[in-house]
């Protein structure tokens, strides 16, 4: 017994002994003095804690107890029972966690003569407040956003979900980083082959690190080639705990405050958490307006080149006039003109989200105001694609998916070339195309464009429509929950 | 089944069938189709002869049905070797392939040319179909799903779009266009009958869609009302295009329906010009048909070949693309037409209805589970 102890400490001083400030301490408990070794990382771990809820009960175990005989096995609960009322104590399985526990800030326990090893909570790292996520702002809602800390982000969602069959699957990911990841589902409701399957796919992850959800994301997603991400990333805790209740699955990663939900269907890109918490009027009203709006952003600049360059014809004589017009002493063809703005757009957008927010709203100001009132007056540009090119960015940034919207921004330009090549023609086709190319991918094995296609009727009360919650008693159909009711249940 | 492992796995539902039915049918003949029944009538007596042909649609559509119910899990290539022997099955499947791509290339190149004459003078037929047929092999490469799942995605808009082009002409609407009815007799219906058949060919899309349905038993339903559903929509608009614009009118233009389209007057900016909303209409309709056909031939090319791989996707593709450059005029594509118009009634009608009996008589049945 004694000579796996002192191998077990042999070995952590062979992997870990290099560290800088790796400490090794051992200690007597007890009368005839067991040895207890304690093994952390002096940088990362709360020393004062490990004092105060390790060392001094073990100090005092002997004294306390008056035993001049103090078997392992004693020590073993005394330390499970005085230490877990305070910090979390558990074992580890083997040495190869314990060296990984280490590293993550937290201390091993080995104590002479038992072949556990017992890994207590100690890591202490400096922690970002939890604010308003700043990338789904909402007007009325919860304003509680995920942090870099997975539990402190389990926390949150626990703190609303009391449910015994809410469950969290943890694993490890990144070989080299081996972070914590987490696979939060409630078990009577997900279906089972869902969970198993988002499981699987995050097991075969191999990688050095995954600095965020969206590593995940990109290597546990089906269509690597789309434009349309196919997984939803959200820093709103709301939306992950309604995720959770409409059987959808959610993933945590230490070290971002984004979360993944599986699976996602592209209505989701027009779907906010603020359709729930105003009424149903309104829900309905803004999905349509967001949808409407990703119509715009994807196709109003390539329909501007194809009718003005090739059917002037098709749009009202008073608008061609007005738009020819402007138009005059312009010295490029309006493909070359509508490049020219929609990439000067993208570069001051890229240029104002990197700069700090101050000086941001002054590139705003000097690049839209200025240069664009400069650039038709100097005749290079028309007033009416300034318009054009106004409302279509306006227009990307009303969807709520970060991640969906830029999906869009990038899809703009090869529509526009064909528009530029094929006129009206060429825009259909684009649409035919992106039709074909939706309906042919899935997100965890559910169509994109489910429920309209293919349609199940009874999801269409929550998709471009949101009816009022008395009538919306169903989970989504597509998700083949095991509980189908989500409320109003009859009474027996 | 070894054979389309991409397809045969993932089933279809019922209203799926519908609808892949109904986008079939109705579609291509659409823009011209007014023109075409006018200039055999002579007579205000357009519908009748379609109303015919519908039934006479309808009851093709129950040969197919009944036809494929006999032999659960198999597609028409699969089952007419088990009626007809391998070599005389062989034959039937070639000619249903031939006229597969025969019906993808007309239609194609009648949407070419359409575009052409409408939106783009200057660019070369061949220009615009290639970036068509490549998307036609695109949306294949997804298999039967993506399919239908594309149909269903577009049905509802090309429905609105149609039902627009009917309401906002309902002012231009005369009844005496349409009077008086049968004053001729039957003559000028029977010879409206001679062009109405490709307009009234897609009742085939049940000689394969039946038995990727989840439930088989309900194929005539789906297909009955399918085909329905397309062929009063026809109905629809050629009374409504005649009544809007009189016989003399309609047998005079190429596309009558472009021109119904382009005289609705709506008061308020963009809306101005509606005939841009039928082009999309047109467009995604003819795309859909074309795609329809398209998947037809490849499986059964796979079935053929043995093989479900990218090169059945695009391969086929040349020989569309070299069949629907090869009309040089109007008059060649009149006739191209009529002749696959014909031959679809012989291998999409007669040859099941050959088969169908023969079974009957004798008693040649699939296993019910499916298995061969």
């Amino acid at each position: 017994m004694e000579s796996s102890f002192e191998a077990n400490l042999d070995y952590l001083k062979k992997t870990l002994g290099h560290l800088p400030d790796i400490v090794f301490k051992k200690m007597h408990a007890g009368q005839p003095g067991i040895d207890v070794a304690m093994v952390y990382l002096s940088g990362i771990a709360d020393t004062g804690m490990l004092n105060e809820h390790i060392v001094k009960p073990l100090i005092a175990t002997g004294i306390r107890e008056r035993h001049p005989q103090i078997n392992p096995e004693k020590l073993k609960e005394e330390l499970i029972q005085q230490t877990a009322f305070t910090i979390s104590t558990k074992e580890a399985k083997d040495i190869e966690t314990c060296v990984i526990e280490v590293l993550s800030g937290n201390t091993c326990l080995l104590i002479e003569g038992n072949d556990e090893f017992f890994v207590v909570s100690t890591g202490k790292f400096p922690l970002r407040s939890v604010e308003e996520p700043s990338t789904e702002t909402l007007v009325r809602g919860p304003r509680e956003g995920f942090i870099e800390d997975l539990e402190s982000n389990l926390a949150m969602i626990r703190r609303h979900i009391k449910d015994l069959s809410f469950k969290i699957d943890k694993i490890r990911i990144g070989r080299r980083t081996s972070r914590k990841l987490a696979v939060l589902y409630i078990s009577d409701i997900a279906n089972p082959k869902l969970v198993q399957e988002v499981k699987r796919r995050v097991e075969s992850i191999d990688v050095d690190d995954a600095s965020d959800t969206g590593i995940i994301e990109q290597w546990i997603e089906e269509s690597s080639w789309s434009p349309f991400p196919q997984i939803q990333a959200s820093e709103r805790s709301d939306k992950a705990i309604t995720a959770l209740m409409s059987g959808r699955v959610v993933i945590l990663l230490d070290g971002t405050p984004f979360a993944l939900i599986a699976p996602m269907t592209f209505w989701m890109l027009a779907q906010s958490p603020e359709d729930y918490y105003e009424r149903f009027p309104l829900g309905t009203f803004f999905r349509l307006l967001r949808l409407t709006a990703l119509f715009i952003a994807t196709f109003l600049p390539s329909l501007y080149v194809a009718l003005i360059s090739f059917h002037p014809g098709l749009i009202p004589p008073e608008l061609v006039i007005s738009i020819v017009s402007s138009r005059e002493g312009i010295p490029f063809p309006v493909f070359v003109e509508a490049l020219i703005m929609e990439v000067s757009l993208e570069i001051l957008r890229e240029a104002s989200l990197r700069l700090p927010k101050g000086i941001g709203q002054v590139i705003g100001i000097v690049g839209g105001l200025v240069i664009g009132q400069a650039a038709v007056e100097a005749a290079v540009v028309s007033a009416f694609l300034i318009i054009i090119v106004g409302l279509t960015a306006i227009a990307s940034f009303a969807s709520p998916q970060y991640s969906g919207s830029i999906g869009i921004r990038l899809l703009r330009f090869p529509i526009m070339i064909i528009a530029a090549i094929y006129g009206l023609y060429g825009v259909i086709l684009a649409f035919i195309f992106l039709g074909a190319h939706m309906v042919q991918i899935k997100s965890f094995g559910v169509p994109y464009m489910s429920p309209l296609a293919p349609i199940r009727l009874r999801d269409q009360q929550d998709t471009l429509v949101r009816v009022p919650f008395k009538y919306l008693k169903k989970r989504p159909l597509m998700l083949k929950t095991q509980d189908e009711t989500s409320a109003n249940r009859k009474r027996r | 089944m070894p054979n389309l492992p991409s397809s045969k796995q993932e089933k279809i539902s019922t209203i799926q069938a519908l609808l892949t039915v109904t986008s079939t049918v109705y579609a291509v003949a659409i823009v011209s189709l007014p023109r075409t029944i006018a200039e055999q009538t002579q007579t205000p007596d357009v519908w009748q002869g379609l109303l015919l042909a519908s039934l006479f649609g309808l009851g093709a559509v129950f040969i197919n049905v009944k036809l494929c119910q006999r032999f659960p899990g198999k597609t028409f290539y699969e089952l007419n070797s088990v009626i007809a022997g391998k070599f005389i099955s062989l034959l039937i499947n070639i000619a249903f392939m031939v006229y597969c791509v025969m019906i993808c290339s007309v239609v194609s190149r009648m949407m070419a040319e359409f575009i052409k004459a409408l939106a783009l003078e200057r660019t070369p037929v061949s220009m615009i179909l290639l970036p068509f047929l490549l998307l036609v092999g695109y949306l294949t490469s997804g298999g039967l799903q993506a399919m239908v799942r594309l149909v269903e995605l577009f049905f509802p808009l090309t429905f609105i779009v149609y039902l627009l082009l009917i309401i906002l002409n309902i002012n231009h609407f005369d009844l005496d266009n349409l009077r008086p009815v049968f004053h001729q007799g039957w003559r000028p219906i029977f010879k409206s009958l001679q062009v109405v058949p490709f307009s009234a060919l897609g009742f085939e899309s049940m000689l394969i869609l039946t038995n990727f349905m989840v439930n088989p038993q309900k194929a005539w339903k789906a297909g009955g009302i399918g085909y329905s559903i397309a062929m009063a929509l026809y109905v629809l608009m050629v009374t409504m295009v005649i009544g809007c614009m009189s016989v003399e009118e309609v047998s005079r233009l190429q596309w009558p329906v472009v021109s119904f389209a382009q005289q609705i007057e709506f008061p308020g900016a963009f809306l101005e010009r509606f005939e841009i909303f039928f082009i999309i209409l047109w467009t995604i309709k003819i795309f859909m048909t074309a795609a329809n056909y398209y998947f037809y031939l490849v499986a059964g090319i796979s079935q053929l070949t043995q093989k479900w791989n990218g090169y059945i996707y695009y391969l086929p593709l040349i020989f569309i693309f070299a069949l629907s450059m090869y009309p040089q005029n109007f008059v060649v594509m009149g006739n191209m037409d009529k002749v696959s118009g014909y031959f679809g009634m012989i291998i999409c009608a007669g040859v099941p209805l050959v088969l169908l009996l023969i079974s009957m008589v004798f008693r040649i049945r699939g296993n019910p589970d499916g298995k061969p």
